[in-house]
């Protein structure tokens, strides 16, 4: 038994003073009572009562007196708060609790989700620590976060539990268990209790070592338990449920044609059994698809909607499932339809209908032709391409480039000298910007070829020198050109307008444009602009990401539609679970570093944390209802 | 602020004690007065509220009493000792600073993190001892991982910061996806970036060798040098651990800044080629492990060619492509596959004097197939490769016609066709398919040429009188009219065919003789002899088994003419318009004709075209429209052309290349290059083998994203594959990629793949990609993937952009000054340490107590006994 409320001394001082002060009470005489009686021959029976009573009439004062001693007892015990446990040096204590996806799901329908289970656990858990044993609560999907500082404080620990949420995002089970042991390394002795419904990723901690060189988990000192939450593991035949899942979902805007877009989605089923699931795909609510699914046992499904448009528009897929489903979260996706960004471009050069022409072509670019006398006016940061014809800028713009031909001075690629009458002998064809061009038997009067650094690539060469060059200088992509057009038969070929059109896509570079959703637990890298990237998740709470070089990272664990809160009307990113495993719901066996995990004890016995002063506290309260009663009955006085 | 209650509900317990303290008092015997009985309630009352207070467990936030201080510094290599030096020296400041209710831990980091050893007793003086370098993997930075940890080692109760030793290069983990999370719980990262000494360092930044190159050619290498200070070194390039053969040691002035060294050099033969730039002779260093850098290059193996030889004679073709690295594989037209994707392991295949009849329709598919999926097709003539090519699939795809107009000058031919109507030629319609050959026959001859179509059983009967072959659409009605007869004599078939054709103005004179069955020897060869004198030859088709092989044989022979045999009457149609096209041998050209450019093109750079010798002969042809046509002969026919068919493109060469036609060729010594520059031009883009889609890496260790975007070749998404990618070791990459290494292609959206694959020690690897559809390979791909070699050692400056935005996030300080570490205004922690109130409820309850018997025991007003006894 362990004390830890005040200080025993204190206790007998306020006792003494508490008893001696009940006792002088109770030696104060009582008042008697008067009673007036009408007949003296009365007064020898009350004088027999009396004489019979009065051992009664003692009594019931000490009775009383004790009662009050009891309750003034019960109440100095509780503020010793006692605990069962024994105290001393105790090993530091670690759950790592497991918040990810899987966690939300129900396995009786009606029933607590994994999540609960797990918290309840861990509640039950935390009042068996011994009194004075320091724990840490750390929640963990793809990545961990202390839920509580390394304390002893009872509250401080509840607190965390009660904080535990699931969250939308897969598990990641190493970097969980590295985090815990570092934070509990040179703790010598210590304790790290892995709660979990099992359906983790498992796969790489098998192959995992323990020690402390680089690579091994530092859990050698550690006490690894594991505490099963959800259905038990078989360590026979593949774990299954009856989840049915959305494990795909995303949409992408043809190469041949921006304006229309692919849908796929990929269904799986866990179960063991034929399931039958209704898919019902809508765009901005308006119903895209609705057909009913027959799933084989342990079947994946992929359907695929062609030919879609409608660009910006979100769209949204559900399934229900026949005879229910445990985990809500993966029977929906989300995704929108990516737009496609205008790129504006400045065209800077004498005037050529052949490239102005071919500009045109693309639809999503907007061209503004400036002829050079005006450049110097210019401002290139408002456009996201400058194309320069025939003319080259004196210092290279801050922004990118295609250069359609490219002398010395203000090249920004060094020339190697002139050829007369180059011919193409070889194309780098796996380049973007080389996808459909065909420069065989080019005719060109003359042209420089470039000297290229690394990281350059020559798209085109005559004879090993580079004539057409795609590269990056101070940040900023280029693609150059060693002639003019008007100088070759190129302006009269197919390859010129497909040349320009994929040199831009090229020099914008890809960013959103042909994702339709994010992964939750996946960090993606978006575009933005400014310093920070402001987000409002599907649940409503605010993000700020912080934006570097044009690009803001977004770990999404919530699954729905995060929306940019600087923008009118806001743009939409989707995100969604989308992950089989996380989705196959039955328990794996767990072995870290080859071997399989202890289960932790089952909770039975005396809790050592149990809070007895809180007993102490409501029996006190019962006694003092008794003796009111006693008192008022005056059983006791 | 109102106290949190862990147990609100204890509460509600108040109005049932209130009740049962009413009834009491109600039900009360004591004779105490109304006011007195009030006290009592009402202290009582109190009383309990403060035990059920208790019972209800409030708390209340407890006011931070100091300050939390986590320490994280980064050991990694990238700090040098100088840096760690002052690191030391200001965390011995801030120890000193701490206040008695501040709290300080501090985090060593690199690619691990470990917490020290501090006794909050212990003196500020006592040093600090980081652990070695390479127990934290110092190679690599996690600062998301450190900064994790250093707030979940924050006091509760207590103000926190972080308090950030680093120069922000991290290698692993995204610290920018902790910003936020970091700012919502209230914690300020201060940053305290390290200030290096002027130490000199020299390093490789980046070894850059094309991904793919093709063998013997040469190829640019090219590495990034850093230096802090001009000084003199030597780097050499290393190709497979020997010092590159044309091209290694340099010896370079270099100056402070980055310079950038370019070497030349080539692999000889196909497969991997694993370079190294090594630095040595320098004068002053720090850091040794990034004095080197790896790469690895694949040479694809050497084209592969399929040579279907049809006339047999001299390999020479075969040799000077293998000469000029290109694999050959040399068979008859019988190996030539029936399965495109057999094919598939080609990049080119070329027919050399190959018959139309030595091609069936499912080879002929199989190319057609085999080219409209990017193969190349070479279709090399000879004397067997002529006419019969008309209207077949080949034909289509080649960028030239082979029904070449007839000049005028050439002699008309008369042909009589001898078709057998006996009632086997029912069997397997070969009566019908006897009539379309021989209509397509009448179709095929010049308009001044003469046909007759003699048709016999046991008589023969001319069906169509010998006329000119202009008339055809009367040619074609009445061979329409051709119906099955009785038996079979070929006698008097010959007979009439030898009257109709020996009066006939024709220099060539032939008669072909179609039939299925046996007949009478009796006559025949002597008038087949007498038909030679007369110069008219005679060819002989059997069709079906009973044909009597010996006798047609003997035909042929002695009619100078040529005998087919076909069980499949289907063939018939095309042994007559190929014996029809041998008689005429009107698309031969046999004259000495010189090789004129028709137009320049790059195929023909360095073979000095404008030497070659003449041809002896070729294939006279007509150019279809879309074709393109390089070199002509001295007439202007077609030599050399050349088209796109699909994602392919074919090519022919209108003589051969043996000694027939190009006798004089063989010994030109641009023959070689002149046709493996034909092969190279005309096979298709991507080598045999070589990943049919771009497979995309993008490097973010520990992690190695692979991307594979199938787009087929229509633009669409190409879906529903399956497969798996893996990292393999270079030095032996036939070896299986361990189960750790290989992770499957999961479609994340239409077409495009993606694996996941761990990759943490730096070095260069290959990765290889495979996608199936229904087990069957679809594409493959292998490129290697390079980790820089020790890349935390590459950066030689802090990040200050980084560093600037984990400040700014979370509302942190720059360099502050050890003093101010504990400075500051206290502010409350995410997770406040809570002081538990229940026990001065209790203490209440104690006082309550007391009060609550005083005031029942200490005298006071009486009052009347209730009632009186009577």
């Amino acid at each position: 038994m362990t004390f830890l409320g005040a200080p025993l001394s204190t206790l007998l001082l306020a006792g003494a003073a508490v008893s001696a002060t009940l006792l002088s009470l109770y030696l104060l005489r009582p008042q008697r009572r008067r009673i007036d009686v009408p007949y003296a021959r009365l007064w020898g029976l009350i004088a027999r009562e009396t004489r019979a009573s009065s051992i009664a009439r003692r009594l019931r004062r000490w009775e009383s007196l004790l009662l009050q001693l009891v309750i003034a007892c019960l109440i100095l015990l509780a503020l010793a708060d006692p605990r069962f446990g024994s105290s001393g040096a105790r090993p530091r204590h670690l759950f790592l609790v497991d918040t990810s996806a899987s966690m939300q799901a129900r396995d009786q329908t009606g029933g607590r989700t994994r999540l609960e289970l797990a918290r309840e656990a861990l509640e039950r858990a935390i009042l068996r620590l011994e009194p004075d044993e320091e724990a840490m609560v750390v929640g963990f999907d793809t990545s961990a976060r202390a839920l509580s500082s390394l304390t002893s404080d009872e509250a401080e620990l509840r607190d965390a539990a009660r904080a535990l949420a699931a969250s939308d995002a897969p598990d990641a089970i190493v970097p969980a268990l590295r985090f815990a042991a570092d934070a509990l390394a040179g703790a010598g002795r210590s304790r790290l209790t892995l709660i979990s419904d099992g359906a983790l990723d498992t796969s790489r901690v098998a192959a995992t070592t323990l020690g402390t060189s680089a690579g091994a988990l530092d859990l050698e000192h550690v006490d690894l338990r594991y505490l099963p939450v959800g259905p038990p593991a078989t360590n026979v035949g593949q774990p299954s449920s009856e989840n049915v899942a959305i494990t795909g979902f995303s949409v992408r805007r043809y190469p041949a044609n921006p304006s229309a877009y692919e849908l796929l989605i990929e269904l799986r089923s866990d179960s063991a059994r034929p399931r039958r699931a209704q898919l019902n795909i809508t765009q901005e609510d308006e119903p895209v698809e609705s057909v009913a699914i027959e799933l084989a046992p342990h079947a994946v499904v992929q359907r695929r909607i062609v030919d879609l448009s409608g660009e910006g528009r979100r769209l949204e897929a559900r399934i229900e499932v026949e005879g229910g489903d445990p985990l809500p979260l993966d029977d929906r996706a989300y995704a929108v339809l990516p737009e496609r960004a205008r790129t504006r471009v400045l065209l800077v050069g004498a005037g050529n209908l052949y490239t102005e022409g071919a500009l045109l072509l693309d639809r999503a670019v907007e061209v503004v032709r400036k002829q050079p006398t005006e450049y110097a006016t210019t401002d290139p940061a408002a456009f996201d391409v400058l194309v320069f014809d025939g003319f080259v800028p004196a210092r290279p713009p801050a922004r990118p480039a295609l250069y359609l031909g490219c002398p010395p001075p203000g090249c920004p690629l060094t020339s190697r000298g002139v050829l007369t009458a180059p011919i193409v002998t070889e194309t780098t064809r796996e380049h973007p910007i080389m996808r459909w061009v065909a420069l065989k038997d080019l005719n060109v009067s003359v042209s420089h070829s470039f000297a290229t650094q690394p990281g350059d690539v020559a798209l085109a060469s005559s004879l090993g020198r580079p004539i057409l060059v795609a590269g990056e200088r101070a940040g900023q992509r280029l693609v150059a050109l060693g002639f003019r057009p008007a100088g070759s038969d190129l302006p009269l070929r197919v390859a010129f307008p497909v040349l320009l059109v994929n040199s831009i896509k090229w020099l914008v570079g890809s960013s959103l444009e042909s994702t339709s959703s994010v992964r939750t637990g996946h960090a993606e890298r978006i575009s933005a602009a400014g310093e920070a990237l402001r987000l409002r998740s599907p649940r409503g709470a605010d993000l700020v990401l912080a934006v570097r070089e044009g690009r803001a990272e977004l770990l999404a664990r919530e699954a729905g539609f995060y929306a940019t809160a600087d923008e009118l009307p806001p743009g939409l990113i989707a995100a969604n679970l989308v992950n089989a495993r996380e989705s196959e719901l039955g328990a794996r066996p767990l072995t870290i570093a080859g071997k399989p995990l202890d289960e932790a004890p089952a909770a039975t016995g005396l809790r050592p944390r149990a809070a007895l002063w809180r007993w102490l506290t409501l029996l006190a309260l019962c006694f003092v209802l008794l003796e009111w009663w006693t008192y008022h009955r005056r059983w006791t006085v | 602020m109102l106290p949190h209650l862990a147990h609100p509900l204890a509460l509600l317990g108040l109005p049932p004690a209130l009740g049962l303290c009413l009834y009491g008092l109600q039900r009360s015997l004591t004779e105490a007065t109304r006011a007195r009985r009030m006290l009592q309630l009402a202290t009582r009352l109190l009383f309990i509220l403060a035990l059920l207070v208790a019972i209800a467990g409030p708390s209340a936030e407890r006011p931070p009493i100091g300050h939390s201080v986590v320490a994280l510094v980064d050991v990694s290599a990238s700090i040098d000792e100088h840096a760690l030096a002052k690191t030391s020296e200001h965390l011995a400041a801030v120890r000193a600073a701490r206040g008695r209710d501040d709290r300080l831990s501090v985090v060593a980091f690199a690619g691990r993190t470990r917490r020290l050893a501090l006794a909050d007793d212990a003196p500020a003086a006592a040093p600090l001892s980081l652990p070695a370098r390479a127990l934290l993997d110092a190679d690599a930075t996690d600062l998301e991982g450190a900064l994790r940890l250093g707030a979940a080692l924050l006091s509760s109760g207590r103000s926190p910061h972080l308090l950030l030793y680093s120069d922000g290069n991290e290698t692993r983990g995204h610290v920018t996806d902790l910003i936020s999370e970091l700012a919502d719980r209230g914690i300020p990262v201060d940053v305290v970036a390290p200030t290096s000494g002027d130490r000199a360092e020299i390093l490789v930044r980046s070894l850059k060798v094309p991904d793919e190159v093709r063998p013997s050619a040469r190829f640019e290498v090219s590495a990034e040098l850093v230096s802090t200070r001009a000084q003199r070194v030597v780097a050499t390039l290393y190709r497979d651990d020997f010092v590159n053969p044309t091209d290694g040691r340099r010896e370079l002035e270099l100056p402070a800044g980055s310079t950038i060294v370019r070497w030349k050099s080539e692999v000889p033969d196909g497969g991997l080629a694993r370079y190294s730039v090594r630095l040595s002779a320098f004068t002053d260093d720090h850091v040794l492990e990034n004095n080197r850098a790896d790469a690895v290059t694949i040479a694809r193996g050497n084209p592969r060619v399929l040579l279907i030889e049809g006339g047999g004679g001299s390999p020479a073709l075969g040799a000077a492509l293998a000469k000029e690295h290109i694999d050959v594989e040399l068979r008859g037209p019988a190996g030539l596959p029936a399965d495109a994707d057999q094919l598939g392991a080609f990049d080119l295949v070329a027919l050399s004097d190959v018959g139309a009849l030595q091609v069936g329709p499912a080879q002929s598919a199989a190319i057609e197939r085999y080219v409209d999926s990017g193969g190349g097709f070479l279709f090399l003539g000879g004397e067997n490769a002529t006419d019969g090519w008309t209207g077949t699939r080949i034909e289509k795809l080649l960028p030239v016609r082979f029904d070449k107009e007839r000049r005028k000058e050439e002699a008309p031919l008369a042909l009589a066709l001898a078709i057998d109507r006996s009632g086997s030629m029912e069997a397997e319609m070969r009566l019908e398919l006897a009539k379309e050959a021989a209509k397509a026959t009448a179709e095929l001859l010049g308009p001044e040429d003469l046909i007759t179509v003699i048709a016999f059983d046991s008589i023969a009967q001319p069906i169509v009188r010998l006329q000119r072959a202009a008339n055809r659409l009367r040619i074609t009605s009445d061979i329409a009219r051709l119906r099955p007869g009785g038996g079979t004599a070929i006698l008097p078939a010959l007979r009439e065919a030898f009257t109709a054709l020996d009066s006939a103005r024709a220099k060539i004179k032939h008669v072909i003789l179609l039939t299925d069955g046996q007949a009478s020897y009796d006559g025949i060869f002597d008038l087949v002899r007498e038909m030679v004198e007369h110069r008219i030859t005679v060819s002989a088709v059997g069709v079906g088994g009973e044909a009597d092989r010996s006798l047609l044989t003997s035909i042929a022979q002695r009619g100078q003419g040529r005998f087919y045999f076909t069980r499949d009457a289907d063939a018939v149609p095309k042994i007559f318009l190929k014996e029809t096209s041998e008689v005429a041998k009107r698309s031969l050209v046999e004259e000495p004709t010189p090789v004129r450019i028709s137009r320049a093109a790059e195929l023909f750079a360095g073979t000095d075209i404008e030497s070659a010798p003449p041809l002896r002969g070729y294939v006279s042809l007509r150019p279809k429209p879309g074709g393109e046509v390089l070199l002509v002969s001295s007439r202007g026919d077609p030599l050399l052309a050349r088209r796109r068919d699909g994602l392919g493109q074919t090519a022919i060469w209108a003589s051969d290349a043996k000694n027939r036609w190009a006798a004089q060729w063989l010994g030109w010594p641009g023959f070689a290059r002149f046709f493996a520059q034909l092969v190279r031009t005309t096979m298709r883009p991507k080598l045999a083998g070589a990943g049919a889609f771009p497979v995309e890496v993008e490097l973010d260790p520990p992690i190695a994203r692979v991307t594979v975007e199938a787009i087929g070749a229509d633009d669409r998404f190409v879906s529903g594959l399956e497969g798996e990618a893996e990292l393999v070791d270079p030095g032996d990459p036939r070896a299986p990629a361990t189960a750790a290494d290989r992770a499957p292609l999961v479609e994340v959206a239409p077409g495009r793949y993606q694996a996941e694959l761990p990759i943490e020690r730096a070095g260069a690897r290959l990765l290889r990609t495979v996608l199936r559809r229904d087990r069957t390979e679809v594409a493959r791909g292998l490129r290697p993937v390079t980790l820089p070699r020790a890349r935390e050692q590459l950066a030689l400056t802090p990040d200050r952009p980084l560093l600037d935005a984990l400040r700014r996030g979370t509302g942190g300080r720059l360099d502050p000054s050890p003093a101010a570490a504990f400075a500051g205004a206290l502010t409350l922690h995410a997770h406040p340490q809570r002081r538990p109130l229940w026990p001065y409820a209790l203490w209440t309850a104690l006082v309550l107590l007391v009060v609550d018997l005083a005031g029942r025991r200490l005298p006071g007003r009486r009052r009347t006994a209730p009632r009186a006894l009577s």
